[in-house]
């Protein structure tokens, strides 16, 4: 009897721990979910024009766009985050943390998300274009109507996989002394010697990992309809 | 008067000298069919007459507007809104039928009236549906070509060149990526447009239907126009004698 009291005690004390650090996690974790949402946001377009100068006919553009691919891919995104912060500053440009973080990432990404653009245009047969350019469709139109439109059910699952990755990269800012949710969680654990907001802050990645599943999944559902299933 | 003039078309890829000066023409309401062994350059002939290809020299005209010209040996072609509204006036139809998968069958067929040709929705969808019941498929309009078989979504690409209203209609061998059991419904739609007076440009394998359905055969080799004429004239008499090496060879399968 007296061994399910304590424990009872026990976890009524974690619970109103765990509410009362909660408050500093989540402010933490919205800083999280700011850098993850504007990254994403510039990214995915900027990834797009990324992409179609990398497809491009015309060689400057191409060439600009492989190199600034090979850099962003090539070099640690930590090091990228050191750069805009602490790097751009001598050169007359400075920015606080939160949008550093925010540039670093979305030029980061875009070169991630070119790449899985790339990848979905270049796999269209190429009698859509032909079969496009027959009934008089111009370039742009062509793009945007007809090739763009079935890429999307391939380029999903692997810009999912990103995205996911994301979540788990905007742990990175906090090395330029952004509270964001890590710091927020670290700086709990040190104070209360605890290791409680460790966990926590873990649930808070995961359910949000856990709702883009779930959106993803619903979105390559509605992209798909016209594939026929196999069954 | 000819909607379709080509003279002196020559075709290179690289050094490959595929058409080696091709002249042809054709008039409104006339069937013309393409025979020829594989490699002869028939496609390549009416992938240049919608700019699939770009020509090396010669000169394109259709519906008395040049499409393309050469000028001191160097070809020039009509700016490119200009050349896109005169290849407005032809139709194609692909080999593979390379319907847009993403779109529904209706869709396939209104996308261009309605983006290219900016005509009202309303208008085209009824077109279009008009267009569907003509090659037998207007209960499919819902559904995506995916869940069509062969024959059906040739017929559909049929209806979706023809939502464009053009002049004249080119075919890419039409029936050669179908079951044998589904050419006969293609050819059938094909034979109801020629009753109908529409100018087709038609690359075939299939003799007998060729000889039904044409005014005129035309049989390229090695890069030429070898023989042309009606098709009584050139599958019973062919005068050429690679013509007639081809047809024993194509009666012979
Ligand atoms: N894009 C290309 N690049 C290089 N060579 C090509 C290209 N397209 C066609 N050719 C060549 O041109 C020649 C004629 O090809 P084409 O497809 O016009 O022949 P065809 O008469 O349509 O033959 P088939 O009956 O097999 O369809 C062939 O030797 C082919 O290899
Ligand atoms: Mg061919």
């Amino acid at each position: 009897m007296d061994f399910f009291a304590k424990a009872f005690t026990e976890i009524l004390e974690w619970i109103t721990y765990s509410g009362g650090i909660m408050p500093a996690l989540l402010k933490g974790g919205l800083v999280s979910l700011r850098v993850f949402i504007l990254t994403l946001v510039l990214s995915l377009p900027l990834g797009l024009v990324v992409a179609l100068m990398r497809i491009s006919k015309i060689a400057p553009l191409k060439w600009v766009s492989s190199t600034y691919i090979w850099i962003l891919r090539g070099t640690p995104l930590l090091l990228q985050l050191y750069f805009v912060y602490y790097g751009l500053p001598s050169m007359g440009i400075t920015f606080d943390g939160i949008t550093s973080a925010v540039v670093a990432f979305t030029l980061n990404y875009a070169a991630y998300f070119a790449e899985i653009y790339r990848g979905g245009i270049e796999s269209i047969d190429r009698g859509q274009y032909e079969a496009a350019k027959a009934l008089g469709f111009s370039g742009g139109k062509t793009m945007w109507k007809i090739i763009i439109p079935q890429t999307l059910s391939r380029i999903i699952p692997p810009i999912t996989n990103e995205t996911i990755t994301l979540v788990k990269d905007t742990a990175l800012i906090t090395a330029i002394s952004v509270s964001e949710l890590l710091r927020a969680a670290k700086g709990a654990v040190n104070r209360d010697l605890d290791t409680t907001a460790f966990l926590l802050a873990a649930l808070l990645y995961l359910f949000f990992t856990l709702i883009l599943t779930i959106i993803f999944k619903f979105t390559e559902k509605r992209c798909s309809r016209h594939i026929r299933r196999e069954s | 008067m000819a909607i379709l003039e080509v003279c002196g078309l020559k075709k290179n890829f690289g050094s490959l000298k595929v058409l080696k000066g091709i002249d042809f023409q054709t008039e409104k309401g006339k069937v013309t069919s393409i025979l020829g062994p594989s490699g002869s350059g028939k496609s390549t002939f009416i992938r240049c007459l919608n700019r699939l290809e770009k020509i090396t020299e010669g000169t394109i005209r259709i519906d008395g507007e040049t499409l393309a010209d050469t000028v001191d040996g160097k070809v020039v072609y009509a700016p490119e809104k200009e050349a896109r509204r005169i290849c407005g006036k032809t139709g194609m139809v692909f080999q593979n039928f390379n319907l847009f998968p993403h779109m529904t069958v209706l869709e396939n067929v209104t996308a261009a009236p309605i983006s290219v040709q900016k005509r009202p929705a309303a208008e085209v969808e009824e077109t279009a549906m008009e267009l569907l019941k003509m090659v037998g498929l207007s209960e499919k309009a819902k559904q995506y070509p995916s869940s069509l078989s062969g024959g059906q979504q040739q017929r559909v690409a049929i209806a979706r060149a023809l939502a464009l209203k053009p002049e004249i209609l080119f075919f890419d061998e039409p029936t050669s990526a179908l079951d044998p059991e589904l050419t006969g419904e293609v050819l059938r739609v094909i034979r109801d447009l020629a009753a109908e007076r529409m100018t087709m440009l038609i690359v075939t394998h299939e003799i007998e239907f060729a000889l039904g359905v044409s005014d005129q055969v035309v049989f390229m080799d090695g890069g030429y126009i070898v023989e042309s004429g009606t098709a009584d004239a050139l599958i019973n008499h062919p005068k050429n004698e690679r013509t007639r090496a081809f047809l024993n060879r194509m009666h012979e399968v």
